[in-house]
């Protein structure tokens, strides 16, 4: 038999060769039970277990809204977004590339050493490895990819894709402002609530507990995908499309 | 696409009206390939199988959203690829328990000898290892293909990427491993 041959028949059988483990016999009754008593998930009760992010919740709770407070209430529900708010305004400047304020650029390789949460990065091949990778001093890590035939750069800044990531426990809120174009869309991204914004030009401020501006930073984004996980807070602001958008998520992992 | 007997678009339809008892019939049906998608993450059984569990309650209480007419099982299979993701995510693990052959398939073959068959094993033992050596987008693709045994379509839906994707990743990953047994096979002469 040839190698390619006997390589397709192990592969097609490889599967049974597997020491899988087999389901309990109660594995139906308990899910039975849970969803007639509504009970929240195991992963949801270790999550509220999770000190750092109660505190958060209850400060996101806390928070009031300047501007529209029945529509950011509204978002506040279902974002669920620890450290993210959401306000509006009708400033809308732009700004140039050379303007972005992402930080140093560090390797990839040693960024993840530099901050206290699990650093993920897009492991398909779309986009690919980062072009270049930023620490800004406040705790953020921005990955950034250049402007494609299939990714167009925003305005004139030469930057196509930006992944910025942060703690959402560290005592900094990201505050959105939304201009009165925007579309707000609620979506479900890794299982979370989330929030893709598009159709216009953001701006973006940092805030520290107390609600005072700490940084400030305005960039031209056609559309932004906003999520939390595990503690840690996603800014996907990219010239794509939210299908796109997703994709990339989809193939986010921890680096190593 | 998937072939779907009436009964289970019943159930399902019935579980869409709070039928939990229905539901509990699909559970039983879907549950083994459900907690092998979440062995193939988490790597541990009795985590595999409180993902399972939460993983279905999830889809429960999802199946408003669910359309009747689209396949179940690889909607169903994707929340549990999901839960399983976040579990690991959660937990910041960085380590995988390697998986393991026990059993070879064609055992039993009168023209097998004991020696042939630990050879067989240790054959299929070794390509694993060189599976999960592959970088993640390779891997889960054959995971779906061939440790579960799924359709590309299927494989699409779950890792929620084109068809075209998975058929090119397959493609790309089977040629990564016909080149390592090629090598081997050439230092082994």
């Amino acid at each position: 038999m040839s190698t390619e041959s006997r390589l397709e028949s192990m592969l097609a059988s490889l599967g049974d060769s597997i020491e899988w483990p087999e389901p309990s016999p109660h594995l139906s009754t308990r899910v039975k039970a849970r969803i007639e008593s509504d009970q929240p998930t195991a992963a949801g009760r270790r999550f509220w277990r999770r000190p750092a992010i109660a505190a958060v919740a209850v400060l996101l709770v806390t928070l009031v809204f300047v501007f529209s407070p029945a529509a950011r209430q509204a978002a506040a529900d279902w974002l669920g977004a620890a450290g993210i708010r959401i306000g509006l305004t009708t400033d809308q400047t732009p700004t140039t590339g050379a303007e972005l304020d992402l930080g140093e650029v560090t390797p990839l390789d040693e960024v993840g050493d530099a901050v206290d949460f699990q650093l993920r990065a897009p492991s398909g091949e779309f986009p690919g490895v980062p072009d270049a990778v930023y620490l800004h001093d406040n705790g953020q890590v921005t990955m950034v990819w250049d402007g494609t035939s299939n990714l167009p750069a925003a305005g004139d800044t030469g930057i196509g894709l930006l992944l910025t990531q942060y703690s959402a426990a560290g005592g900094q809120l990201a505050q959105k402002s939304i201009g009165p174009e925007t579309g707000v869309q609620r979506l479900t991204v890794e299982g979370q609530p989330a929030l893709w914004i598009e159709g216009a030009i953001h701006t973006f401020t940092l805030l520290d507990q107390a609600g005072n501006p700490i940084e400030e930073t305005t960039r031209l984004a056609a559309n932004v995908l906003l999520w939390e996980m595990n503690g840690v807070n996603h800014r996907l602001e990219t010239t794509g499309d939210l299908q796109s958008s997703l994709a990339i998520v989809e193939t986010l992992e921890p680096l190593p | 696409m998937e072939g779907r007997p009436l009964d289970e678009r019943n159930l399902i339809a019935s579980a869409k009206n709070g039928d939990t008892q229905a539901f509990e019939q699909l559970v039983r049906t879907h549950q083994g390939i459900a907690l092998r998608v979440a062995y193939l993450v988490v790597r541990d059984s009795s985590e595999a199988e409180d993902v399972t569990q939460d993983a279905f309650v999830k889809a429960y209480r999802s199946l408003d959203r669910f359309q009747i007419e689209a396949p179940f099982r690889p909607w169903l299979l994707r929340i549990v690829r999901n839960e399983a993701l976040n579990q690991v995510r959660s937990t910041k693990r960085r380590e995988r328990l390697a998986l393991q052959v026990t059993r070879d398939p064609v055992s039993g073959d009168a023209a097998s000898s004991p020696e042939t068959e630990v050879l067989r094993l240790e054959e299929r033992g070794h390509l694993l290892g060189l599976i999960e050596a592959l970088p993640e987008r390779f891997r889960s693709v054959l995971y779906c293909r061939y440790l579960l045994d799924l359709s590309e379509e299927e494989t699409a839906a779950i890792l929620e990427l084109p068809v075209g994707t998975v058929k090119s990743r397959g493609s790309r990953a089977l040629q990564r491993l016909r080149n390592s047994f090629a090598v081997e096979n050439r230092d082994s002469k």
